[in-house]
């Protein structure tokens, strides 16, 4: 596939770079090292974030922020005029393509627009440069280290392109989670249903069991005849005679008219006979419970007997007797009218005793009171009238057209009026027609029961159990076949379910095992990279670090394999910050490296400011050596972002210009613009020479020893030229000479012993022309500090004879102009 | 629709499947033809499951394609199973 380098970014009005009218503009290789060097406050980071939101349309530290910290607003350089950000791009295609340019925009009001003339799609081509390993900083390889395994498999698996497979992997997990699964699919539901519709139809076949039993005289056992069992309700019902001719078109148990069968075991019993004898037996029976008196005419005797008495009770005790009494007493109070012998009371002559006479005639008096009550007591509650009162009413109410004569005999007693035995003897009648005409009905009754009796057929009982048998079993099997049927649908429904639930959970323990072995093959690859890279940065041969997938998981360990002698160590736990960083670089260097996606560059942001000076010439020196492309390697473009002066220094001795493009970052934004400065090898040089063309001697004079002293040291460096121990452990003012001695001294040596690779020419120039040229005009005059009176012109004369002497230990490598140092004094190359 | 495949038969380990990392929309097609292998109807289910929950940009979003996923396949499941029943009638 095509993959782009980035050779230039330009910002304006974006975070921390205003720059309205003058974007901020960087040139990259793309077959160098790109560094980027940025004091503090100038700039760097707001690039970074340019590129951040050009590729990935956001800003990773604005997006940590709250809400309510308003991020959004931040965005845009506060002191734009418009807050418009402008960021645009140029990417180059690594198959020979053309370039493509495009701009990123970001409105007043948040919108992000992007648009290119040389791409129709510059939306999907900035999102195929949204790759993990395109933008890292130093937060990145920390967290990496830092994080849990999981986190730290996710993070590995997106920074080698593989996030989706993750993101896949989750999904399709997350698809067969028994417990979701369960939730989605309303499972437990099902189940409930399932459970409730098994107890339905044992139920039923419980139910149905008994009646076929009781019918078939064989048991359910098997439920798989369970189609024919409805045949065999038929069948049993078949064998009845009655039943039979009514059976015989019926296919099956749903068929039958059980109405029918009943109504003809109810024609076949004369019902309507059976009916009405059971009917006139209840009527029987409720006559006779309802008659609870069992007294006859001759209970009549005692009422009679008790009026008898009462009567000669007030034939004693006459009213005209005690009217007499009352007269006599009236004139015995008006002066004895009568003879004194005779009694007032009795009227008997020489009476002596009268008050025993009243007492006498008093208690006559009482007599008949007593009586009348004993006959009240007899209406009231003896038999006779109790049974003369119930026959009147329920045997024959319409009997006697002058009404209940027992009433009668009740009211009379009620009032007072008197009851004579003449009444009573009319009871005594009516009592009697009364007992007649029961005896007579009930005789009837009987008559026609015994009648009724002799008419009706033998019980069919059994029978009419046997259909209801019959009818109870089709509804039983009934509840069990919609049980069972509904059952059967749950079932069916679960099995679906869970046949899908199979399959997806195959899918992902496929997919699971794919993709396992597939990291772990990848992580295989890289291993021998990773630790030759972390060998490279940090020096170390006994400390080995081994990334281990764990077995079904996403989760990725992070050992050492080889900690000076111990195995399987936490490096996490022993690493000190510098080595886990340093492990952290290697392992997202060597993941980027074997990266295939569209994004064939790396940016770097501050990565080594946990290392020391050594280290990072050692990254840098890994950077260009194992990474970088050169132009025909298949390598990364690598680009550097730092504050730390270490990148000048390494980019001052690397000093070829081929292998690495070196800018700075200048400006103290809001305040001002932030500017980019190539930084080039010989800039000592091109300063001296600004300043002194512009006639400021000062200031070019001191450049001219800085550079000087450059050149000295550099050709030292290059050909290897042995110097005194002093020299190369002090920096003291008389450094220049020093190096000047030990660089002709070191070429009359090798002259001499005859093996020295230098030109005659080059060595007669130099000892002959340019170095007593250097003392003379400048060495022995700046020491004096008399340098100031030099002009401008002489000065440049003495920047020609430096690069003179340089030129004196270099050779065109293609004869045309490409000068290189000699690899020493004695060898060319 | 659903056939009986997606209700009676079983389901089979497949075969042992490799991915060697191209990229998922290349690999993601051998895969869902490796599990046609299995079951070619539910694999049609699958590729659009699939479809749904790459198209979530969070997990929240694939969660709720997850779950309005699974009541679509529930529901187009009970649909097959009414509309095979009725057949049978």
């Amino acid at each position: 596939m095509t993959r782009y380098f980035l050779t230039r970014v330009s910002v304006e009005g974006f975070r921390g770079v205003n720059n309205e009218g003058a974007p901020l503009t960087l040139d990259f290789k793309t077959d160098r090292v790109n560094s980027v060097f940025a004091p503090n406050g100038s700039g760097k980071s707001s690039f970074y974030e340019a590129l951040e939101y050009a590729f990935r349309g956001r800003v990773g530290r604005l997006g940590e922020m709250q809400s309510a910290e308003n991020p959004d607003n931040y965005v845009a350089n506060l002191f734009h005029s418009r807050r418009h950000s402008t960021i645009v791009v140029t990417l180059v295609p690594d198959d020979g393509g053309s370039s493509i340019e495009i701009k990123i925009e970001r409105d007043a009001g948040g919108v992000r627009r992007v648009s290119s003339t040389d791409t129709s799609s510059p939306d999907s081509l900035l999102a195929s440069m949204n790759e993990d390993f395109a933008l890292l900083d130093y937060a990145a390889f920390n967290r990496f280290i830092e994080d849990t395994a999981l986190d730290r498999g996710r993070s590995f698996s997106s920074l080698l392109g593989l996030s989706e497979y993750g993101d896949l992997l989750r999904s399709l997990k997350a698809v067969s989670n028994s417990q979701t699964f369960r939730t989605d699919f309303k499972t437990p539901e099902l189940e409930a249903n399932q459970a409730s519709l098994r107890e339905q139809a044992e139920r039923a076949l419980r139910d149905f069991s008994t009646h076929y039993a009781s019918l078939t005289s064989k048991r359910v056992d098997d439920v798989s005849l369970a189609p024919s069992w409805g045949q065999d309700v038929v069948q049993a019902l078949r064998g009845v005679k009655l039943l039979a001719p009514l059976l015989t078109e019926v296919e099956d148990l749903d068929s039958v008219d059980f109405a029918v069968l009943k109504r003809t075991i109810f024609e076949a019993e004369n019902g309507e006979l059976r009916e009405r004898y059971t009917g006139l037996l209840e009527r029987k029976s409720a006559l006779l419970a309802s008659i609870r008196s069992r007294a006859s005419v001759e209970a009549s005797q005692e009422l009679k007997m008790r009026v008898r008495r009462y009567d000669e009770a007030c034939a004693e005790a006459t009213e005209a007797q005690l009217q007499n009494l009352l007269l006599a007493a009236e004139d015995y109070l008006q002066g004895h009218t009568e003879e004194e012998s005779t009694c007032p009371l009795c009227e008997r002559p020489g009476a002596d005793n009268l008050g025993e006479r009243v007492t006498e005639r008093l208690s006559a008096l009482q007599q008949m009171q007593h009586h009348w009550a004993s006959v009240r007591e007899e209406v009231a509650s003896g038999a006779f009238i109790a049974r003369l009162s119930e026959l009147e009413s329920r045997v024959s109410p319409r009997l006697d057209d002058e009404g209940s004569i027992a009433s009668a005999i009740r009211e009379r007693v009620q009032t007072g009026s008197g009851l004579n035995q003449e009444l009573i003897r009319e009871g005594e009648t009516r009592l009697q027609k009364l007992e007649n005409l029961l005896a007579a009905r009930l005789a009837d009754a009987d008559a026609d029961l015994e009648q009724m009796e002799a008419s009706l057929p033998p019980s069919l009982v059994q029978l009419a159990e046997q259909v209801a048998a019959g009818e109870a079993a089709r509804s039983a099997l009934s509840r069990y076949r919609d049980a069972r049927a509904a059952l059967e649908k749950v079932e069916t429904e679960l099995r679906s379910f869970d046949g899908w639930k199979r399959f997806v959970d195959t899918a992902y323990r496929s997919f699971a095992a794919a993709e396992a072995d597939m990291s772990q093959r990848i992580l295989d690859e890289l291993r021998l990279e990773y630790q030759e890279l972390f060998k490279g940065v940090m020096s170390v041969g006994d400390i080995v670090p081994t990334l281990t997938r764990s077995a079904g998981s996403e989760q990725l360990a992070v050992e050492l394999s080889d900690f000076h002698g111990a195995s399987s160590v936490s490096a996490r736990a022993v690493l000190s910050e510098s080595y886990r960083n340093a492990l952290a670089i290697s392992v997202f260097l060597s993941a980027a490296a074997r990266h295939g996606k569209a994004p064939r560059f790396v940016i770097l942001d501050d990565v080594t400011s946990s290392f020391d000076a050594g280290h990072q010439f050692k990254l840098m020196e890994q950077l260009r050596t194992r990474l970088q492309h050169d132009g025909s390697n298949d390598g990364l473009q690598v680009i550097l972002l730092s504050h730390d002066v270490t990148l000048e220094k390494y980019f001052d001795r690397l000093d070829d210009g081929r292998s690495w493009h070196h800018q700075k970052l200048q400006g103290w934004p809001p305040l001002t613009p932030v500017t980019a400065h190539n930084q080039s090898a010989d800039r000592l040089r091109t300063d001296a020479e600004r300043y002194l063309q512009a006639g400021q001697v000062p200031e070019g004079s001191g450049l001219i020893r800085q550079y000087l002293e450059f050149v000295l040291q550099q050709v030292i460096r290059k050909v290897q030229i042995p110097v005194p121990i002093d020299l190369a452990v002090n920096d003291h003012s008389k450094m220049v000479g020093a190096c000047l001695d030990a660089i002709v001294d070191a070429v009359t040596l090798r002259q001499a012993a005859g093996t020295i690779v230098l030109e005659t020419q080059q060595i007669a120039d130099l000892t002959g022309h340019h170095v007593p040229a250097i003392v003379a005009n400048w060495v022995s005059h700046y020491g004096t500090a008399a340098s100031a009176s030099f002009s401008p012109a002489s000065l440049l004369g003495v920047l020609g004879d430096i690069d003179a002497i340089r030129r004196c230990f270099q050779y065109d490598a293609s004869g045309t102009g490409d000068w290189r140092f000699y690899k020493s004094l004695t060898r060319r190359s | 629709m659903l056939g009986p495949s997606m209700t009676q038969r079983g389901v089979a380990m497949p075969d042992s499947f490799q991915l060697n990392g191209a990229g998922l929309d290349l690999e993601l097609q051998d895969f869902l033809h490796h599990m046609s292998s299995v079951n070619a109807e539910m694999t049609s289910i699958l590729t659009e499951h699939i479809r749904i929950l790459r198209a979530g940009s969070s997990d929240d979003s694939r969660r709720a394609a997850r779950s309005e996923f699974n009541t679509a396949v529930r529901n187009q499941i009970l649909s097959s199973l009414a509309e095979r029943s009725e057949i049978e009638r």
